[in-house]
């Protein structure tokens, strides 16, 4: 029963190895994608590429279905699986500042590792800015570390807070990804296609 | 809308929705109330102190004693090699590891063997293997093992062997013998009083099938 | 022969096809590892590696480094980084086999080079401030918490999204 690694079915010294080969695929579908271009990740703000949208939506859909059809048929133990803490106040917070240093510099950590990849200057200038910024946030620590460990919830998912079932979550989620999907495709109708 | 969308479409909200239909497999971390009666039932899971005493002299290594008292009553006595996990902190996440194991005979003991009990089917219930409980416990073990009765003299041949085998194994657990009383200075660890035992308070070592802490991605 | 040329250097995946891969990915990772993707806790390994070579003393002393420094572990030989190294490969991969990867710097005409870079420099500060506080950033808190479920995924998704939508109008001279 999965997660294979922590419940040591598979050797730790394999942890590495299947970081690698994860990673390998994550950048490969990235940049094939088109994530290694800021023009055309920032478009989704804009209307004109929606691109980040479908690609972020169809994955998170695709990853929730079969993660919980995974764990409903026996092979995952769902309780394995790291949840995140949900500590409100630092989450939209810090997901605002990131919002603006998207529309800002045109990337998000893990595009510009895609674009820096492929030879762009901009996404490596973006990694150098990343680290400048874990460093002057580690250095205002003290003055953010109340914010910073604000409204603990503990590793919670939508059913604790919303009384919201696994099932329906996904259902509805997937309900909302698939009208997102027809309104970008309706606004895209009157844009011009452009490549970047 | 191009038709092979609305089709991909359909796919997702088909598979999304199987989920609401679907139901949840039976918990494989706790055995099924019946499997547990059942378990129960059989008296399998008892030893007595005849098995348990010829396992600690021959030093059986799978043997794994568990001592469910709490540490006072275990710091005065106990079995060799006995770990103290007493009863309140059995399903502490530090000591479950010594349960959720294959490699050891758990035997579980307290002074009878109603704590023991209880402690069995708790533990059992979490679908937890290999797990014994010490028939009549300690006291039990005292009065057959340590000091056993002397059959009296119309009493089969067989009951004096018994009687014999007892006493020399309770000799191993540190009773001197009625005709080594007058020697037994030169034994060390051989208390003169014949009621305590000395033992060696060693932690085993169980390989834990223990679960490693989760770690966050970013 | 005729795909791997430059003609096609901006024939992306289909966007839906490359989100299928992706979450496949996902649940993959989720049943290898029991967690999901990530990127800038990577940097911040960097960054602690760094900094400890450089620095030690700060970094033991301060609240934030001295939680990711372990005794006798580099902060390099974490799952991240290899995860990171993997994905800038495959990414130079996918780039090199369709003509995209060559060094240079992509901005919209409206703005020079240099200020490309400034901004560039500008948003990744913020975007590292930012996943620090927040503790994840957009595959590591937003996709790979929805992936579980988490509540913190669904609202690092919106606080981002938001976000970008909401300071999108000050700054739509550098993009169109």
């Amino acid at each position: 029963m999965g997660p294979l690694i922590p419940n040591e079915l598979l050797s730790p010294e394999w942890n590495n190895v299947v970081a690698l080969v994860i990673g390998f695929a994550f950048g490969y579908i990235m940049e094939a994608s088109g994530f290694s271009s800021s023009r055309k990740l920032v478009g989704v703000f804009y209307g004109y590429d929606f691109a980040v949208l479908r690609v972020f939506f169809t994955a998170a859909i695709v990853a929730m279905i079969g993660i919980l059809y995974l764990s409903k048929l026996g092979y995952v133990n769902f309780d394995d699986l790291y949840i995140q803490p949900t500590y409100m106040k630092s989450v939209i917070i810090g997901g605002l500042i990131m919002g603006l240093g998207f529309v800002v510099g045109g990337f998000c950590p893990g595009t510009s590792l895609c674009a820096a990849g492929i030879g762009k200057i901009d996404g490596l200038v973006f990694i150098f800015g990343l680290m400048l910024g874990v460093v002057l946030f580690s250095e205002f620590f003290p003055y953010l570390e109340s914010t910073f460990n604000a409204n603990n919830l503990g590793g919670v998912t939508l059913k604790e807070t919303l009384g919201l079932s696994h099932e329906w979550t996904v259902f509805l989620f997937t309900a909302i990804g698939i009208v997102a999907f027809y309104i970008t495709t309706l606004i895209g109708r009157h844009i011009r296609k452009v490549y970047y | 809308m191009k038709k092979r969308y609305i089709f991909l479409a359909l796919i997702l909200l088909g598979s999304a929705g199987g989920l609401l239909f679907l139901d949840n497999l039976p918990d494989a971390t706790r055995l099924a109330p019946e499997q547990l009666l059942l378990k129960a039932r059989m008296p399998g899971h008892y030893i007595s102190s005849d098995v348990l005493a010829d396992k600690i002299i021959s030093g059986d290594p799978s043997l794994l004693l568990v001592d469910l008292r709490d540490s006072v009553a275990y710091a005065q006595y106990s079995l060799p090699n006995a770990l103290n996990i007493p009863y309140q902190k059995l399903l502490n996440k530090d000591n479950i590891g010594y349960f959720d194991q294959d490699q050891f005979d758990v035997v579980l003991y307290s002074n009878d063997h109603l704590i023991s009990d209880q402690s069995w089917l708790l533990l059992t219930s979490k679908n937890f293997n290999n797990l014994y409980v010490l028939e009549n416990g300690l006291n039990g073990f005292f009065s057959t093992i340590l000091h056993p009765k002397e059959p009296s003299p119309g009493a089969p041949n067989k009951d004096f062997e018994l009687y014999s085998l007892r006493k020399a194994s309770s000799y191993f657990f540190g009773v001197p013998m009625p005709n080594a009383v007058h020697n037994a200075s030169g034994i060390a660890g051989v208390s003169e009083t014949g009621g305590t035992l000395k033992t060696k308070k060693r932690k085993a070592i169980v390989i834990r099938k223990k679960k490693k802490k989760k770690i966050g991605g970013c | 022969m005729s795909y791997w040329n430059e003609d096609h250097k901006h024939d992306y995946w289909n966007p839906y096809f490359g989100g299928f891969l992706l979450g496949i990915l996902l649940i993959f990772t989720f049943y290898m590892t029991g967690r999901g993707l990530g990127a800038s806790g990577a940097m911040k390994s960097t960054v602690v590696f760094a900094l400890h070579e450089i620095a030690p003393e700060h970094v033991e002393q301060s609240a934030y480094y001295s939680r990711f420094v372990e005794k006798e572990k580099s902060p390099l030989n974490t799952w991240l980084i290899f995860e990171v190294l993997g994905a800038i490969g495959g990414a130079f991969l996918s780039g090199a086999l369709s003509g995209r990867a060559k060094f240079r710097i992509q901005h919209s005409p409206n703005i020079s080079s240099k200020k490309r870079l400034i901004l560039a420099l500008l948003g990744g500060v913020l975007f590292g401030f930012g996943s620090q506080l927040a503790r994840g950033c957009t595959s590591g808190a937003a996709l790979s918490g929805l992936a579980v479920m988490a509540t913190a995924g669904f609202v690092s998704m919106m606080a981002i999204f938001g976000g970008g939508y909401l300071f999108a109008y000050f700054f739509r001279k550098n993009w169109i």
